[in-house]
């Protein structure tokens, strides 16, 4: 039998309290949703059938999200705005969801073609104003490669390569807070954590308050 | 009262699985205005506790009450717990982020012997002081419902039969259902904080006088009766289900189908302590499977209960489940295996190709010792059942024993092997040839554990020792290759029957067991013996003779107040006719016989299995 499908693209927020689930809880969480939302979704073939579902690169367990993205396969097109009608229904409260569009059904993976993450962290640094900490990235900057330690381990990566736009530090006027923004490109290298890179720059005494992820996209996309 | 939260936040960074202290699922009730407010804790872990259908009922419950709130508290993992004790955090509710000592009611769970040190680490953490004496110490008679400081301590659960191990800690201990009695309490408990200056006493004396409240402040001389819900068939209960992030152990819908089980195994104390069987109609839980779906987005749904194959529509409801959630990828789950050829078909029906593996209980490995035991199954069930697996596809399955059974002889123990073996030839000859190597077979084998309320409650433990030699025994018997063998450590079931079958005497054991650093004993990883053989020692008990020794039937037990509504001349009965190897037939099939429970006025004495009109097989 040919099954025709429509692949639904979720956009959504990971954010408050839920920074603290893991991406397996999230993919759960989103699974179930789903489900409740009454969305016609496909299923994979055999008895033990599952939702057809491609998630977006994995965040780490207290990290937040603002625009992630969820894939879900569907054998029956709903308008659009039906369908975050009803996700936005069972999401409650819990999950904001921003927006839906279809995509091709045959796009790879979000995982393999979204290489570029922009991440906004906000530090503490109790030792070193904002100027000490930019000259810190700018000499980071100028290097060809980086070590980036997470976990005691620590791996090489080419900056080039690594750093997709120019980082940018600053104070934040509504809070006074220190924030860096930051895309980071994942290769066959794998990615790194932004925090690794913070925490270069930051002093002996600073460190990451919080970590965000704003978008995740593709080369040429534009974050 | 403070919101904990944002301290509570700062930890998570450092805390194992952080999901388990965040909150805010799905079809949870927040701050909820309200008058009353009671908080349901349980005395471990989110993802066990959440799983627990106790809690749920209770939350669900109260939260319809008008004028009161519940919320739902779990006992941190030892991570998060080190790091609240070092910032002086207390133990907090999961819906408010509050500090347990400001809410009116606090209920606990007794799930289990092994949870009791847990429960003194639950009151401990959250601020209480342990004993209930301590808290409502009105030697004076002047505390009133203005003064006292403390919530009500409220526990009930499975392993509450017995309540005296755990009495001490507790201002009431509810015995048996809970569904109506936490109604009754909750309205007692508030119309007495109404009252200007209600003593602590009119509030013990009131709520004593509810069927099933046991103030054990009163002493054991008042007896006090099981509470059983009778309108369990009426009505599902719990009305909402809320959906974890955190993967708890039983991640997944559950409908509770039928309470109690009439098999009569004599070791069961479940079986004994929920009786009578009353099913839900099976339209009531088609209806419920299929809600519970939409409104919640789980994958499973599980038909819980004692014995779910046992239910008289039981093929009827699996079947239409089947039908609605075809293509749907939502499973279907039963949580037990009845051990005969209809047991399997029904496990074949909700299986699909997902057949992992099947568990099966025959408990004794001789006929004769499962005679005295009263698991009604031969040899033959067990084998046909496993050719009838096999030839439905599995491969795998895995057969529970227990060691130590009242005349247990080394013969019986051996029979275990044998029995083993027979199930992996049957086994073997029910497959093709090349499928055979695919064929394991394991064995789960734990120490008798005597509990209160059984006709086995006056039968001590089978010495540690003596254990040993059994087990050795059951190691060179000879068993087949891909049969494995694991053991339930006996040193955990001795603590068990210990807490199960003693009196008020061990709860100084318990907290000293706390003391030393026991908690979370029911984790196989976190189980230290050594702290109980210390604990023990400082309190003068000795373990051995505590799980050991037999009661004599005609001395007191610890739980005689405990009306479970199983007659006593029932329970002696059954322990003669366990001597002698003869077996008591299943009343939900056979003829009623007699226990106790049923033998109202109006039903004449025979009520074997309640079901709705019109819902009986013919
Ligand atoms: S079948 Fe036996 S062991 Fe199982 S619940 Fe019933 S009485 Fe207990
Ligand atoms: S009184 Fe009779 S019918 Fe009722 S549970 Fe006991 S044995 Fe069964």
């Amino acid at each position: 039998m040919n099954e025709v499908f429509f692949r639904l693209r979720i956009c959504f927020a990971k954010q408050g309290r839920l920074r603290w689930l893991s991406h397996l809880e999230l993919l759960r969480a989103m699974e179930r949703l789903i489900r409740r939302s009454g969305l016609p979704y496909a299923t994979t073939h055999g008895f033990n059938a599952h939702m057809r579902f491609a998630p977006g690169p994995a965040l780490p367990v207290g990290t937040s999200g603002a625009r992630e993205l969820f894939d879900v396969w569907l054998t029956e097109y709903l308008p659009p705005a039906k369908a975050l009608a009803c996700l936005g229904l069972a999401a409650a409260d819990q999950i904001p969801i921003h927006e839906v569009c279809y995509v091709p059904t045959q796009l790879r993976g979000l995982q393999s073609t979204h290489n570029l993450e922009s991440y906004e962290l906000r530090l503490l640094s109790p030792d070193r104003d904002l100027a000490a900490l930019q000259a810190a990235l700018d000499e980071l900057l100028d290097r060809e490669t980086l070590t980036l330690v997470r976990r005691e381990k620590s791996k090489d990566y080419q900056t080039a390569m690594l750093i997709a736009t120019t980082p940018l530090l600053k104070v934040d006027a509504t809070d006074g807070s220190l924030r860096l923004s930051l895309t980071l490109r994942s290769s066959e290298q794998g990615a790194a954590r932004p925090e690794s890179l913070a925490d270069l720059i930051l002093g002996e005494q600073g460190s990451v308050l919080e970590v965000q992820r704003l978008s995740v996209s593709r080369d040429g996309e534009g974050s | 009262m403070e919101n904990l939260w944002p301290r509570i936040e700062g930890l998570l960074g450092q805390a194992t699985r952080p999901s388990r202290y965040i909150n805010h699922e799905y079809q949870s009730v927040h701050c909820k205005d309200a008058e009353y407010r009671a908080v349901f804790a349980y005395p471990d872990v989110y993802e066990i506790g959440q799983s627990n259908q106790a809690v749920n009922l209770l939350y669900d419950i109260v939260n319809r009450l008008p004028g009161c709130a519940a919320e739902r508290a779990f006992l941190p993992w030892v991570d998060m717990a080190a790091l609240m004790r070092e910032r002086g955090l207390p133990l907090f509710s999961l819906e408010g982020m509050w500090p347990l000592t400001g809410f009116e009611m606090l209920g606990v769970t007794i799930p289990h012997e092994l949870a009791a040190t847990n429960i003194i680490e639950l009151l401990d953490l959250a601020g209480l002081p342990h004993r209930s004496c301590e808290r409502l110490d009105d030697v004076a008679g002047t505390v009133d419902n203005a003064s006292g400081r403390w919530p009500l301590v409220v526990g009930g659960g499975p392993a509450a039969f017995n309540p005296e191990p755990l009495a001490p800690f507790f201002d009431v201990i509810a015995i048996g259902e809970s569904e109506e009695l936490i109604c009754e309490l909750v309205a007692k408990h508030r119309a007495w904080l109404a009252t200007p200056g209600g003593r602590l006493n009119d509030l013990l004396c009131s709520l004593a006088e509810v069927e099933g409240i046991y103030v054990p402040s009163f002493g054991s001389q008042r007896r006090v009766r099981r509470r059983v819900f009778g309108g369990f068939a009426e009505e599902l209960l719990p009305k909402t289900n809320i959906v974890p992030f955190c993967e708890t152990i039983h991640d997944r819908l559950a409908i509770e189908i039928q309470r109690g089980c009439s098999r009569g195994c004599r070791f069961c104390q479940a079986g004994m302590t929920y009786r009578p069987v009353r099913e839900r109609p099976s339209d009531m839980i088609v209806q419920a499977a299929m809600q519970g779906i939409a409104c919640t987005g789980f994958d499973e749904v599980s038909l819980v209960s004692l014995s779910s194959t046992d239910h008289s529509h039981i093929e009827d409801i699996l079947r239409r489940l089947q039908q609605c959630f075809a293509g749907t990828g939502v499973s279907v789950s039963l949580p037990s295996q009845r051990l005969d050829a209809f047991g399997v078909d029904m496990a074949g029906l909700v299986a699909g190709e997902r057949k992992s593996g099947l568990t099966f209980a025959p408990e004794a490995g001789s006929q004769r010792l499962r005679d005295v035991i009263n698991k009604n199954v031969s040899t033959d069930d067990l084998l046909l059942a496993i050719q009838r697996a096999c030839e439905g596809g599995w491969r795998r399955c895995k057969l529970y024993f227990m060691i130590g059974l009242p005349t247990e002889t080394d013969e019986d123990v051996v029979a275990i092997a044998d029995l083993a073996n027979a199930a992996y030839i049957a086994a073997k000859d029910a497959v093709p040839q090349c499928e055979r190597g695919k064929i394991r077979i394991s064995l789960s084998v734990a120490v008798f554990v005597p509990k209160p309320g059984t006709p086995f409650q006056w039968s001590g433990q089978l010495p540690l020792a003596e254990v040993s030699r059994r087990i050795g025994l059951l190691r060179q018997a000879g068993l087949a290759k891909a049969i494995s063998l694991k053991w339930h450590d006996p040193q955990v079931s001795q603590v068990e029957a210990v807490l199960a079958r003693s009196g008020r005497e061990v709860a100084e054991l318990i907290e000293a067991a706390w003391q030393e650093g026991a908690s979370f004993a029911a984790w196989t990883e976190r189980f230290d013996y050594q702290q109980w053989l210390v604990a023990a020692e400082r309190c003068g008990i000795d373990l051995d003779a505590a799980a050991a020794d037999d009661y004599r039937m005609d001395e007191p037990l610890p739980w005689q107040h405990i009306e479970t509504g199983i007659s006593q001349r029932y329970l002696e009965q059954e322990w003669q006719c366990a001597l002698e190897g003869q077996v008591t037939e299943d009343c939900s099939f056979a003829r009623c016989t007699e226990c106790g429970v049923c033998l109202t006025a109006d039903s004449g004495g025979q009520r074997p299995r309640i079901v709705l009109e019109g819902e009986r097989h013919e």
